[in-house]
């Protein structure tokens, strides 16, 4: 019986989804106690130990800003600041990151955060940006676990449109063998195996070549073909095809079977006289092999442990600064992480959690380190307490896009186009869509559109990565001139109905003026030396009133404290 | 040659005390004698006026292709040798106008420096230290000489010139614990830094009320936080003010079209114009990157390529530090991160080499016209003169006028200019 | 009919179309000490000339085994031009000399000499009536010598890279020259100017990030009825480095210049296709690739994207040449290994 050969390659997703949710269920390796929430047990392994740090709480408006940051990729409205500083609820904080992880604005963040890891900044090459985005949102928005997620877009072949975007992964990197080896490898698995394409690594002893080609092995007998019934760029396989390699150090010759690290070989199965050559599908379609290497793959990859240990330990990094292997992608014995029974705590409950990213988050931002106030450091290092495992809230620069967002929020550029949008909808609905709460019936997409422009410029600037690597931002003189001298900011700043210039202009009190600057730009009230501060600089130039508020606000806009997540 | 009345300050009211504080509080600016012990002070004020260029050949260049040819042997490709103006000295034939000025250099054969992985071997070629440490890194050359040297200077101390392209290889390890007053200012495709000039509506004084309001937001926040990170945005700010006081150095349009034509229009060739303008207008040192040597794939093809764009301009800029005067203060050394293997692979290519290679370096503190160590007929092995990527540095320190065993501080930790080593002292003028 | 003249005329359709490349074997080997960079048949298939990279031309004598060292050129001899008959042939070398050679003797031996361009001489080719040669390089300069009397007939100026290859159409009214670019250019006979040109770009690789560079048709041959071109090289691939690139070759309709085929490598099989030849009387392509992964010996149909036979050699195949039978490849590889096979 043939059925092992023919089985359709959406089946053998579907019963290695099958093998996965078993697993799950039955996974309890964890040295903690599911029962226990992870934000506690965590808590537990990091403050109440010996030689733990002592941890002061953060202040409310640090605490809110960062986990807006986060969380929604954009520090909060100075509305929200206020709202939150007022609220007594011994439970606020919970309540706002549960409020955050239901807003439009954290799925726009998580797309933002995985379309970067994923897909590394490339230029569209077969999948159009917008519609890999969307579907990234939407996953993101519905809270599809992360295993699925991976699934669809190590799974998918291009040739369905409900699943098309999902395979820019590939279709964009054109299948090029390589390329997939690599990013599965990195983006996947936590082991950038860059330099095993052409020999062992040399001084990582855990990256071998063979684990390079066992990963390459899947893909490939993968290639982009040219769908004439379809009119675009699909995936298709060979029926054939042995993955060889030679060390370019010892010319020592290899041969390996689909294998992802130490899991287990991908054998094609012996097939019988007449199935070797592909099936034949419809004139113009892409070659279906009888059996598919690829198809093995997305299981493969999910079934293996450095896949939850990967992604636990990069979310860990987007909340806290620093993976607790660092960097996330130079997971191997060499490079130990700062904590190892954390990281483990971590994979185990992720799994335990059906890969929930949201939930996973929700947990990190309820521990009370990520609660806490960032260590003093003001000479320079942080004072870590010797045999302190080093796992600390790290203070790191804004991403480009957390930066260019910031800006326009601080500047009130949202606040201004979200005024511009109320006022074109129907008479009848702008009375509504104004009342406090519903400006979220204003579509999200519509105000993203509107201001997106604007912001890729200056992401770009501050982007240092090249297309296709992991992502870079160096401080750079460049930027500065950028910021001094080039047009964006002068131009978010400039007054226009409904921006913070336009605003304090038209503000009378000083003590007032001072405390709107603050909770817009940096996110808290100002103390009263930068309220009298404030004043004295405006009483300086009385002439100039506009011209001083809005060097004001630029001063503040490009100042340490708001390049900082902190 | 000492313009600011603040650096006079520094150089005659220190203590002891005063310098090794200097660092924490973020130093005296460009070049300060901050974080320096006594005795670095006053060399540093003995070796003035000096300059650096490095041209760092990234990838690896050949040393069979460039400046140790071995044609005619089993390891030494199709390409001849050619008689240089040193006599009984030859080059390889993609070098002839280098040879005719390599009368002003010296060469060194005998390298050997273990490390055959890029990311490494380029940290010691351009660190001076085989690897980082816990936490950090040390700093780049250019970075320990723009504070050594740089003192004094209004000129940007320390400049790197690289392809907008290939900013991933400019932004290497730099001034590390030097601080961002070291770090170096990156000037992409030969043209100046974007956005120098400021808007039309922001006149002098507006602009110094931004900077300083800009400051004062930040003194509040420095108190409770500082890293390196904080300390390298605020130094950009005031890099990029420094930069728009100094557009005009970057004005290629202001050399002559004579020069622009010997130079060539290439990218490379307008490269090492703008080295010799940066040069000449004082900057401590310059970094001229040139890639790719890493050869694997059809060694012979890309050599011919690569020395094709570097032989002339370089020869040119060589002549015209000559012409100029400016060969006596200036240190020029042109190397890569290692050499190249003589067996040839099966892409017809070479691959990484460290046990036996070539550099060459002249000018400030080099006697001309030698050829330091040597390696067997089939360039296998060094068989005279080896010297290590450390006699290197400390060879470098050396011409400098300065003692490779002086001390930086990261923080208050004593730290030497480069590991233990020998300069090459028959070479030192 | 002399030895010469049989052994030229031996390829009659008749014999020809049991030509079989499935099976392929290898019936004679030798080993060279140096590398070898480009072989040629002489003209009686009695010889096999194989410039080596210790600037040497090796002779190979089929019949014994024998080799000779032939000693002229000062670097590597990278082109070989045999009329199909007489004793005399030249090579082409790196030096940039064209060595006339004649064979009055027990070894060829170095007749004339001509410095005939600046740099490398990449490809040599000789017209059909044996009356041209053709030599071209890295001066980017297109030559064309008499053969008898070694004089300049004339030069063909335009490419704006290194001259890879050349070949003369059949009918010997046209001359075509690839370059690194992927630049192909026609030039017509009577005197040689430029007819037009055929795009091919898309064989061209380079990176900006790294100024890794790879591509260009390497090795150019017409169909024997003079209605296809092909080149080969690199077709695919392309890294920073410029090295993981895929073998492969181009095939263009002489008529229209229109590419028709691209002959591809399998998988994503990386190197480059260094050495190519087409069958003269079954118009298929042999090729040669070596690099990171492709050590094999290609064979294609010119209508057929994949290769309808696949050879696995010991070591990087660096270069292939057509015994005048028509029956038998020889297959020079990177670690010195002379292959001779047989097609059936």
């Amino acid at each position: 019986m043939k059925l092992e050969h023919l089985v359709p390659l959406r089946v053998q997703i579907l019963f290695a989804l099958i093998i996965i949710v078993g697993l799950s269920f039955g996974s309890s390796q964890a040295n903690a106690d599911p029962g226990v929430a992870l934000h506690h047990e965590i808590d537990r392994l990091l403050v109440s130990v010996p030689g733990a740090l002592v941890l002061q709480p953060a202040d409310d408006s640090e605490f809110l800003r960062r986990v807006s940051l986060d969380l929604t990729g954009q520090i909060p409205s100075g509305a929200a600041v206020r709202e939150f500083l007022m609220d007594h609820a011994t439970d606020k904080r919970a309540v706002v990151i549960d409020r955050l992880l239901e807003s439009p604005a954290y799925s726009r963040q998580m797309q933002q955060v995985f379309d970067t890891w994923l897909m590394q900044r490339r230029p569209d090459r077969n999948v159009p940006n917008e519609q890999w985005t969307s579907y990234l949102r939407e996953a993101f928005s519905t809270n599809k676990p992360w295993d699925q997620l991976a699934i669809e877009v190590l799974g998918s072949d291009g040739t369905n449109p409900q699943t098309r975007a999902a395979a820019k992964f590939y279709l964009d990197r054109e299948c090029n063998t390589d390329d997939l080896a690599r990013d599965i490898s990195a983006v996947f698995l936590g082991r950038n195996h860059r330099c095993a394409q052409c020999h062992d690594h040399p001084i990582v002893p855990d990256y071998k070549q063979s684990d390079y080609f066992g990963i390459a092995a899947f893909v490939d007998r993968t290639f982009l073909f040219d769908d004439k019934v379809r009119k675009q760029k699909v995936m298709a396989e060979k029926a054939e095809g042995v993955t060889a390699f030679t060390s370019a150090l010892t010319q020592i010759r290899g041969v390996t079977p689909p294998r992802i690290l130490d899991g287990p070989e991908f054998c094609d199965p012996i097939l019988e006289k007449g199935d070797s050559t592909a099936a034949s599908s419809a004139e113009g379609a892409p070659p279906i092999p009888p059996f598919s290497r690829r198809a093995q793959l997305p299981a493969a990859v999910v079934l293996h442990p450095a896949f939850s240990r990967n992604m636990a330990n990069r979310l860990w990094a987007l909340m806290f600064g620093r993976g607790i292997v660092d960097p996330v992608d130079l997971d191997h014995a060499g490079n130990p992480p700062a904590h190892p029974v954390l990281l483990q705590l971590l994979s185990e409950r992720f799994v335990q959690m059906h890969y929930d990213i949201r939930a996973f988050l929700r947990e990190l931002a309820l521990t009370e380190l990520y609660g806490s106030a960032l260590p003093s450091s003001p000479t320079g290092s942080a004072q870590i307490p010797p045999g302190n495992s080093g796992v600390t809230l790290a203070l790191r620069k804004l991403t480009p896009e957390q930066l260019a967002w910031s800006w326009l929020r601080a500047t009130g550029q949202v606040d201004a186009e979200l005024q511009l949008l109320v006022s074109e909808l129907p008479s009848d609905d702008q009375k509504s869509a104004t009342s406090a709460g519903s400006l979220r019936s204003i579509n999200d997409s519509k105000l993203y559109e509107r201001l997106t422009v604007d912001a890729q410029k200056v992401i770009k600037v501050f982007v240092t990565s090249l297309p296709g690597e992991a992502s870079r931002s160096e401080t750079t003189a460049e930027q500065a001139l950028y910021l001094l001298n080039g047009p964006i900011l002068r131009k978010w700043i400039s007054p226009r109905p409904g921006n913070l210039l336009d605003r304090l202009m038209h503000e009378t009190s000083e003590i007032q003026l001072t405390e709107e600057l603050f909770l817009n730009v940096l996110s808290r009230p100002p103390v009263s030396q930068e309220t009298s501060w404030v004043q004295e600089t405006l009483a300086a130039s009385p002439a100039e009133r506009v011209t001083t508020i809005s060097d004001l606000i630029e001063a503040l806009l490009t100042s340490t404290e708001f390049r900082f997540n902190h | 040659m000492w313009k600011s009345s603040r650096y006079h300050a520094a150089e005659h009211q220190f203590s002891r005390r005063t310098f090794l504080g200097g660092l924490a509080a973020g130093g005296a600016g460009l070049g300060g004698l901050a974080g320096l012990s006594r005795r670095a002070a006053a060399e540093q004020i003995k070796s003035s006026g000096k300059r650096v260029l490095l041209l760092f050949q990234h990838g690896g260049l050949s040393q069979f292709e460039s400046w140790d040819p071995k044609p005619n042997t089993e390891f030494g490709g199709p390409f001849a040798a050619i008689p240089t103006s040193i006599p009984g000295v030859a080059v390889s034939e993609l070098l002839p106008y280098t040879a005719r000025q390599l009368h002003h250099l010296t060469i060194l054969r005998g390298l050997s420096t273990e490390d055959t992985l890029h990311d490494s071997a380029r940290v010691r070629m351009i660190t001076g230290r085989s690897q980082g440490f816990v936490g950090g890194q040390y700093p780049s050359f250019g970075a320990v000489c723009g504070k050594l040297l740089g003192a004094g200077r209004t000129q940007p101390a320390y400049v790197k010139l690289t392809g907008r392209d290939n900013w991933h290889l400019a932004s290497l390890v730099d001034a590390a614990f030097l601080g961002p007053e070291c770090a170096p200012v990156v000037a992409f495709d030969e043209s100046a830094p974007d956005h120098l000039v400021p808007p039309a509506e922001l006149d002098a004084a507006r602009l110094a009320r931004l900077d300083s309001l800009r400051n004062q937001a930040n003194a509040r926040f420095e108190r409770q936080r500082k890293s390196d990170e904080t300390a390298a945005y605020q130094s950009s700010f005031d890099k990029a003010r420094q930069l728009m006081r100094q557009k005009d150095l970057f004005n290629l349009s202001r050399e002559s079209a004579a020069d622009h034509a010997r130079y060539g229009s290439e990218p490379f060739g307008q490269r090492c114009l703008l080295a010799r303008r940066l040069l000449e207008h004082d900057c401590t040192f310059v970094k001229l990157n040139h890639l790719n040597y890493d050869a694997h794939f059809e060694n012979f093809d890309n050599h011919l390529r690569l020395l094709g764009e570097f032989d002339r301009p370089f020869a040119t800029l060589l002549e015209d530090l000559d012409h100029r005067g400016m060969l006596d203060t200036t240190l020029v050394i042109v190397m890569g991160e290692f050499g190249r293997t003589p067996k040839v692979n099966s892409s017809i290519g070479r691959d990484h080499w460290a046990k036996s290679w070539s550099m060459v370096l002249g000018g400030c503190g080099i006697k001309p016209g030698m050829v330091w160590g040597g390696t067997n007929a089939t360039g296998t092995e060094v068989v005279d003169g080896q010297v290590t990527a450390f006699d290197l540095f400390h060879t470098f320190y050396r011409a400098l006028g300065l003692d490779p065993n002086t001390h930086i501080y990261n923080g208050d930790q004593p730290l030497t200019l480069t590991e233990s080593g020998k300069p090459i002292t028959e070479i030192l003028a | 009919m002399n030895a010469d003249e049989n052994a030229a005329d031996a390829l009659t359709p008749e014999v020809s179309q049991q030509v079989d490349p499935t099976r392929a074997r290898v019936v004679q080997e030798f080993q060279q000490t140096r590398a070898p960079g480009y072989c040629h048949f002489d003209n009686a298939g009695r010889l096999l000339f194989v410039g080596s990279e210790d600037n040497t031309i090796q002779q190979w004598n089929l019949a014994t085994g024998e080799c000779n060292a032939l000693n002229g050129h000062s670097s590597w001899v990278r082109g070989f031009a045999v009329p199909r008959s007489g004793e005399t042939f030249v090579s082409s070398g790196y030096d940039g000399d064209l060595i006339w050679w004649v064979r009055d003797s027990s070894l060829p031996h170095v007749a004339n000499r001509i410095h005939a361009h600046k740099g490398w001489i990449r490809s040599c080719a000789i017209s059909p009536d044996g009356r041209l040669l053709a030599s071209g390089g890295n001066d980017r300069i297109v030559r064309l010598w008499s053969m008898s009397d070694r004089t300049l007939v004339a030069e063909a100026a335009g490419h704006q890279h290194d001259i890879c290859s050349l070949a003369f159409h059949p009918e010997g009214n046209h001359l075509v020259s690839s370059d690194s670019h992927g630049v192909v250019k026609v030039w017509g006979d009577p005197n040689w100017q430029l007819t037009r040109e055929l795009d091919a770009s898309s064989t061209y690789f380079y990176s900006k990030s790294n100024r890794g560079v790879s591509g260009g048709l390497r090795s150019l041959a017409f169909s024997s009825d003079g209605r296809l071109l092909i080149g080969a090289g690199v077709v695919g691939g392309g890294d920073p480095l410029g090295q993981a690139v895929n073998p492969g070759a181009i095939v263009f309709d002489w008529t229209s210049g229109e590419k028709k085929t691209l002959l591809r490598a399998r998988g994503n099989e990386l190197g480059v296709a260094w050495g190519m030849i087409c069958h003269p009387t079954d118009n298929f392509v042999a090729a040669v690739s070596g690099g990171l992964s492709a050590k094999h010996l290609y064979f294609w149909k010119t209508s057929d994207e994949q290769p309808f036979h696949v050879v696995d050699l010991p070591s990087p195949g660096r270069c292939i040449a057509l015994h005048p039978d028509g029956w038998r490849l020889s297959v020079a590889l990177h670690d010195g290994k002379i292959q001779i096979y047989l097609l059936g």
